[in-house]
């Protein structure tokens, strides 16, 4: 494999540790997503393959060439590493043109990338940019022409740290096309770190989860979905309805029914999390499945409209249930298209066992 | 795991290597640093001590002196900074465009100069009171009662004169920064326009006015020609006088470690000042500021408050120089004058490229391994500002002279060569004594625009094949460019208007433009002297113009296109 590794990395700033004991594989050719909140160490990560930091334990290796060992002993200066890096800030240098920029990391320019770089300011609409200063770009701009900066010297691997997060929304999902366009295009071993899990499953091959300086969970996007390996994986693709229970004959008892608890002894406590796209309605008596409300199910739970939130391409619904004792417990569902029934009104919830996750509590 | 806190204690830096950078970063500073350690050290030495002798005669005259003119030029130049300050950024009247940058001219005059052309103006044989007595018929000195020119009341005007545009230039800055919202919300609540002023912007300038003052009284306590024109005894005059008419050294440079004492406490205010700083910063954005119009009596008077100060520190004295420059230019011309200003000139720019490079040198290493030790030392080296050109010297001569010798010792004794004194008396030891001293200045001015390449930047530079010195070389100077200039044409104009540590270091014979102004003002021969005086002044307009450029800039509401550097966050 010649992709990038990082091996048992932990690192610390002073007495805080930031990175502990991180292993991550980047395959080559492949696009992976370090995902994470702010501040869970995926900077520091990206900053240690680069070379800007140096290694205090593990090792940072592409193919079989060892970048970095141990405590600092072996240490390939950046510039030396042929890794790109793509700031958060894009961080143009102010004084050089767009073109000048481009071509700065090409030492001894060949024609042939002189050319390349030409051609690819002119796929990005920005030939007549050539020669404008990155204070008169636009933030979409200022974009792409960071990346074809990191692209021209063609790296071994191109590292990207929160490459849209500047960008407003719509702009974002434009760039965001364009760039993984391009980074199939040229076939370079990336890894892009971003807290943006939509943004991970968008782009990514292999996705890494990363939290308070650990990766959780590396996998393809599907099963970082779908099979989450704790409660912190699987509540980071948006709101989840979060119960605790004791397993009873392979099942947890929850204000929204039984759920099954796959591997659970009976007895044990667990927490069960339900996305809140995994709660169905359906009002009673009507049956209008294009607004996400469907008929009830045999284990449909009743359930009291507390209020309710047109999001645009969905809602969001509140809900009122019976709790195990009694107390009424607050439900979040979320349903594709328009479903705003009246504060009241009584509705079946079913649940999407897909869309369930029971952990033991350890 | 247990590998917390055990094994990783020290990785703040980025790039940790030992190698060149920290080393070299670190043993600039230090050596920038000698002199200061030089003062301190021999008068922590016992040894030959003229301290009995001292403090039975002078030296409570000199701390009296010192404290006496120190109180007099800060309250001053408070008085007059802040309150045309005040006026030109609050108020609206009859030129107060031209007066923001027109209150700055007096800083092209050094206050040695001032004190020449006032002493020329106001002794008894001087015009004014020539006029005076011709126009009241009075005959004699008994008739009448004049202010003593050549005094310590003197004196503090002088320097008043000369030192208020620091202050100003600072309060004027902080008045801009805070005026946004505290100064509204304070009338809205029910403050006038006085109270609000009394109550909020002062107190929130107040780390703004305490820098100023600071910088005001470490050039108080550098000033040399003033106080030894008019026979007013501070410790800077003590030390020469010890020095070159006791011919006590060690003497000196004792006098010199009290004088360290009162640097200390003026450069803890400073540093102060600068730590409150950062807490009072409350806004970056600007609004139009409140602008009130004065009319009638009060917009004349303000105009008059902010006209006299540049009329008295400015006006006159360039224009009495100017006068006699045109009556008696073949006097100075025949008086060397060519050489001298070759002198000058040849000093001032050694000595500016050779302080500018290494400022870069420092700047860059402390942002490459900005680890604690390098910090430190980067901090002491820049102390030199702070430090009196009297004590610098001395600084500078104890060193240089301990070189000189073990150098011809050493050769002597295994060559049979004596060298003799090598660098003690050339013009090498002055080049060094104004490196020590406008280090800071240089160092401080591209420190500041160093910040303006982000961390990120230094970091795509790398990742794109460049070393660190390939870095600094294609990003941080192309983007510094301005600044380094700047610092250069600092440093070239203060070494210009130099005077005690030349006075003290220059080799027998050897004038700048400033010993020779010296020397002939103290001979009475300003008129014979003044095309050179006026040279200095003139070379001294370069940072007034370029700190009113940046007054422009930075006025509010002015459409000026913004630093390009700044774009990039």
């Amino acid at each position: 494999m010649k992709g990038l590794s990082l091996t048992g990395i932990t690192h610390a700033y002073g007495d805080r540790t930031v990175v502990l004991d991180a292993s991550l594989g980047v395959p080559a050719g492949k696009m992976t997503c370090l995902l994470g909140p702010s501040g869970c160490g995926k900077t520091t990560l990206l900053r240690i393959a680069a070379g800007l930091e140096i290694v205090q334990h593990g090792r940072v290796a592409i193919g079989e060439r060892v970048l970095a060992d141990g405590d600092g002993r072996r240490h390939v200066p950046p510039e030396e590493r042929g890794i790109g890096l793509m700031f958060q800030d894009h961080a143009l240098f102010p004084h050089l043109t767009v073109f000048e920029n481009i071509t700065f990391g090409l030492s001894d320019p060949a024609p042939g990338r002189l050319q390349w770089a030409r051609e690819a300011l002119a796929g990005a609409d920005m030939a007549g940019f050539a020669d404008a200063y990155p204070h008169t770009l636009s933030g979409g701009q200022q974009q792409r022409v960071a990346l074809l900066r990191a692209l021209a010297p063609e790296p071994r691997v191109l590292l990207l740290d929160e490459p849209f997060s500047d960008l407003d929304v719509n702009l974002r999902l434009q760039v965001r096309e364009e760039t993984l366009g391009l980074l199939k295009e040229t076939g370079v071993t990336t890894l892009m770190v971003t807290h943006n899990p939509e943004e991970a499953m968008f782009m990514a091959d292999h996705i890494a989860v990363m939290n308070e300086g650990r990766i959780i969970q590396a996998g393809i996007p599907m099963e970082i979905y779908f099979r989450p390996m704790d409660r912190f994986v699987a509540a980071l693709f948006g709101q989840v309805n979060r119960f605790a229970g004791v397993v009873e004959g392979g099942r947890v008892h929850t204000p929204v029914g039984g759920l099954a608890a796959p591997g659970l002894a009976d007895g044990r406590r667990a927490h069960v999390l339900v996305r809140a796209e995994g709660l169905r309605l359906s009002v009673a008596g009507t049956n209008d499945p294009s607004a996400g409300a469907r008929t009830p199910e045999r284990n449909a739970t009743p359930a009291r409209v507390i209020s309710t939130h047109l999001l645009g391409r969905s809602s969001h619904i509140h809900l009122g249930a019976a709790g195990p004792d009694g107390a009424e417990v607050v439900l979040h569902a979320h349903v594709p298209g328009v479903f705003l029934p009246e504060t009241g009104t009584l509705v079946s919830v079913s649940v999407d066992e897909r869309q369930v996750f029971v952990f033991a509590d350890d | 795991m247990g590998l917390v806190g055990t094994r990783f204690g020290g990785g703040a830096g980025t790039f940790r290597r030992i190698d060149g950078w920290t080393l070299g970063t670190v043993l600039v500073a230090l050596a920038a640093s000698i002199p200061i350690f030089a003062v301190i050290g021999l008068a922590l030495t016992p040894g030959e001590s003229v301290w009995g002798h001292l403090a039975s005669t002078v030296l409570p005259l000199y701390i009296r002196t010192t404290l006496l003119l120190m109180a007099g030029v800060g309250l001053g130049t408070l008085v007059i900074g802040a309150g045309t300050a005040w006026l030109v950024t609050m108020c609206r009247f009859p030129g107060r465009r031209i007066f923001e940058w027109a209150l700055l001219l007096p800083m092209a005059i050094p206050a040695y100069v001032v004190a020449y052309v006032y002493t020329d103006l106001l002794e008894y044989a001087g015009p004014v009171q020539g006029a005076l007595r011709a126009s009241l018929g009075w005959t004699t000195k008994g008739d009448y009662w004049f202010p003593e020119i050549r005094s310590l009341g003197g004196a503090i005007a002088v320097m008043t004169l000369a030192f208020y545009p620091y202050v100003y230039l600072l309060s004027r800055v902080a008045f801009l920064e805070q005026s946004v919202c505290v100064f509204e919300v304070s009338r809205t609540l029910g403050h006038g326009p006085w109270r609000s002023a009394f109550r909020i912007a002062l107190p929130l300038a107040r780390p703004a006015l305490v820098i100023g003052l600071s910088l005001v009284l470490m050039e108080t306590l550098n000033d040399f020609g003033t106080v030894d024109y008019f026979a007013v005894a501070t410790f800077t005059a003590g030390i020469f006088d010890v020095w070159l008419n006791m011919n006590s050294v060690s003497g000196a440079a004792q006098l010199a470690s009290v004088l360290l004492l009162f640097v200390l406490v003026v450069v803890y205010l400073e540093r102060r000042g600068r730590r409150g700083r950062r807490y009072h910063h409350t806004s970056t954005r600007y609004r139009a500021l409140p602008g009130y119009p004065l009319r009638g009596g009060s917009a004349a008077l303000a105009s008059l408050a902010c006209l006299a100060p540049v009329v008295l520190g400015f006006a006159v004295p360039a224009g009495v120089l100017g006068r006699y420059a045109l009556t008696h230019y073949a006097d100075t011309l025949e008086a060397d004058f060519l050489t001298y200003t070759a002198n000058s000139l040849g000093l001032s720019s050694m000595a500016a490229v050779i302080t500018v490079a290494v400022g870069i040198f420092m700047a860059y290493g402390a942002r490459l391994r900005g680890g604690p030790v390098v910090t430190a030392a980067t901090r002491f080296a820049s102390l030199g500002y702070a430090v009196p050109g009297a004590v610098l010297a001395i600084g500078v001569v104890l060193p240089t002279a301990w070189l000189d010798n073990t150098v011809d010792a050493v050769l002597d004794s295994v060559f049979g060569i004596s060298t003799g004194l090598l660098l003690s008396g050339s013009v090498f030891v002055i080049i060094i004594g104004y490196v020590v001293r406008f280090l800071a200045l240089s160092f401080g001015t591209i420190e500041a625009s160093l910040s303006k390449v982000t961390a990120s930047m230094d970091g795509a530079a790398r990742t794109l094949g460049a070393g660190p010195a390939a870095t600094l070389r294609r990003v941080h100077l192309p983007v510094m460019r301005g600044s380094v200039l700047t610092a250069a044409i600092l440093v070239f104009v203060d070494c210009m208007k130099e005077l005690p540590m030349t006075v003290i270091l220059r080799p027998f014979d050897f004038h700048t433009l400033a010993t020779f102004v010296h020397q002939y003002a103290s001979d009475e021969l300003l008129a014979e002297s003044s095309l050179a005086a006026l040279t200095i002044v003139a070379s001294g307009i370069l940072p007034v113009v370029l700190l009113s450029r940046t007054i422009g800039r930075s006025r509010p509401g002015h459409t000026g296109a913004p630093d390009g550097a700044g774009a990039t966050p």
